[in-house]
């Protein structure tokens, strides 16, 4: 469980560190990345522990008390997440296409370089 | 049950995605529906504030689920009021984009209503996960806005906030995740409840993570790095967009959750970091102002600080500071607006470098006048409404013996006066009254202007109608 939660917060850390070190543009965006896989691992973690059920209700009335489902509610806003996720990838994607085009690098200080 | 809350979500969004069809009409078919979906969005929100005086809050359950399962859109005093600003502010906005931006560019109003759509939605919701989606969708939608501008610079500048806004992001939804694991709920009221009781390390934790993310969102002091160059870069109508709409979004969202949340759990000490990091933006925001050489870079950093004064009232917690701070954030939507509108309309041609702008005032006095008018406003001068909201969490300042607090205030004026002050003189200089004059036809443009500077004045005049619903409201935020 600790495990868990702290391998989440170790990729939070991780991308932190590299979007704030890294002028490489991919790179940043990677670090967008792998900071919002810590997000969703955290929300996964959330709903479930290992041995839980799918959240699918069975369709007999008698279900053994003891079966514990998973929680679908932090699935759902993963999934969410992971569409938003994309979204945002593939905007700041679209800017670096747009960088490299008008400066020829993908090198934010050089950029800023190249700027003043 | 009334279905007019979840129009004012819907309508925008239908307008966005019509936008591309009716091109295929006709451009003039186009821009008229721009009109009337923006004036629309306003009929709607006022429709809903009779039942919202009646009752105090309306609930709207999507789809008749109810709030354990399903999506909740709440409407009280608070975030009607709100919604109502956002929608006048993107009415400006729009109106002034039809003369400002290419006529054939209809995916920029598909942009702009789908930031419409996110504040809105955001601003009306009473489910936490989904502020953070409609949250998302706003500034998702912002981001290209900004690099409508054309040139390189604006998209450096674009992915600046993109990455700003996103580390935001992530700090935001990790609270919402722990908050969620906590209490077993993402309704924003039953979670405030249980949260009450919940360990405290999970409580402090919740609200550190939120107060991080809404300071990045909203630009406050030691994390404003991105918004100088991303409002100053971007096109005038998309400035006036992010400094008016967006950030005061960020605001309602920091306010409501911070004050949902916080009581009970140490609401003081965290009224106590944001009263003084807002006049620490107040001082760090006007005092590099002052050393701008272009013009909306400039009114970028004046932003800083005005909502600086604005977080400084949140943080004075009292229901009057609140109160000042809600009236200002009204006020600052109208003066920044105009501001930039201004600066975009004597600015074409000629760029927002001051050095440019000698004389520019003489070949377009109508804008340099809407300028003057705002800057004014926003140095906080008597008869215009910028003063009030000011006089109002300065008073109250002092009245809490908060000296050092209401002082940066009082400095930051003295300052906003310097650096508006050389930006007249510049627009009047002398010399180089030669340039390209102002832009011919602008209809829209002139009304959106007009609306603007309304707004500086009338506000001052009805002050006195909406102090006690201001107040009203403020007493229910904090409960």
């Amino acid at each position: 469980m600790t495990l868990d939660y702290g391998t989440a917060i170790a990729l939070l850390c991780l991308g932190l560190y590299c979007v704030m070190t890294k002028t490489d543009l991919i790179k940043i965006v990677i670090g967008i990345n792998i900071m919002e896989s810590a997000i969703l691992l955290f929300l996964v973690r959330l709903a479930a522990a290992p041995g839980d059920r799918a959240p699918i209700y069975p369709a007999e009335s008698n279900v053994p008390p003891a079966i514990v489902f998973a929680d679908p509610i932090p699935q759902a806003l993963s999934l969410t997440q992971i569409v938003i996720n994309a979204a945002i990838t593939a905007i700041m994607l679209s800017f670096v296409v747009k960088l490299y085009q008008s400066y020829r690098t993908i090198d934010l200080a050089e950029i800023r370089r190249i700027q003043h | 049950m009334t279905h007019l809350s979840v129009l004012a979500v819907v309508l925008p969004l239908l307008c966005a995605f019509l936008m591309p069809l009716l091109d295929m009409v006709s451009n003039r078919v186009n821009r008229a529906a721009v009109v009337l979906f923006a004036t629309g969005q306003i009929v709607v929100l006022l429709l809903l504030i009779p039942q919202v005086a009646a009752d105090g809050t309306v609930e709207y359950h999507l789809g008749g689920w109810g709030p354990r399962i399903g999506i909740v859109l709440v409407v009280d005093g608070f975030s009607l009021l709100f919604a109502l600003l956002v929608a006048v502010g993107i009415w400006m906005v729009s109106l002034f984009s039809l003369d400002y931006v290419d006529r054939r560019e209809y995916r920029y109003f598909v942009l702009l209503f789908i930031v419409l759509a996110g504040v809105t939605g955001m601003v009306l919701t009473g489910d936490l996960f989904n502020l953070y989606v409609f949250f998302e969708l706003a500034s998702l939608a912002s981001f290209p806005l900004i690099a409508f501008a054309k040139n390189p610079g604006a998209v450096e500048a674009a992915f600046r906030y993109m990455l700003y806004s996103t580390i935001a992001s992530v700090f935001i939804l990790l609270a919402i995740g722990l908050t969620y694991g906590a209490t077993g709920t993402l309704n924003l009221r039953q979670a405030a409840e249980v949260l009450s009781s919940a360990d405290a390390t999970v409580r402090s934790a919740v609200l550190g993570l939120l107060l991080v993310g809404f300071a990045i969102k909203v630009a406050i002091v030691p994390f404003h790095a991105w918004l100088p160059e991303a409002h100053g870069s971007a096109p005038a109508p998309v400035s006036a967009l992010l400094s008016g709409v967006l950030l005061k979004t960020g605001v309602y969202a920091m306010v409501r959750l911070l004050l949902t949340f916080g009581p009970g759990v140490g609401l003081g000490r965290l009224e106590h970091i944001l009263l003084n990091l807002g006049a620490l933006s107040v001082i760090v925001g006007h005092s590099l102002a002052v050393g701008q050489t272009n013009v909306k870079k400039m009114l970028a950093f004046s932003s800083i600080a005005h909502i600086g004064i604005i977080v400084t009232g949140v943080g004075l917690g009292t229901v009057y500071g609140l109160a000042g701070a809600l009236f200002h954030a009204i006020n600052h939507l109208f003066m920044k607006a105009t501001a930039f509108f201004a600066a975009g309309r004597f600015g074409a041609g000629r760029g927002f470098e001051m050095a440019d702008l000698r004389g520019a005032g003489w070949q377009a006095p109508w804008a340099a006048a809407a300028f003057i008018v705002s800057a004014l406003s926003l140095i906080g001068l008597p008869p215009l409404a910028g003063f009030i909201g000011k006089w109002e969490i300065t008073l109250d300042a002092l009245r809490h013996g908060h000296l050092f607090h209401a002082a940066a205030i009082l400095l930051g004026t003295l300052l906003s006066a310097v650096y508006y002050g050389r930006v007249t003189r510049i627009l009047f200089s002398k010399t180089g009254q030669n340039g390209p004059p102002e832009k011919s036809g602008g209809l829209f443009a002139g009304l959106a202007l007009c609306a603007g500077v309304a707004g500086c004045f009338v506000q001052f005049l009805v002050w006195g109608r909406i102090e006690p619903i201001l107040i009203h409201i403020a007493g229910l935020i904090r409960g």
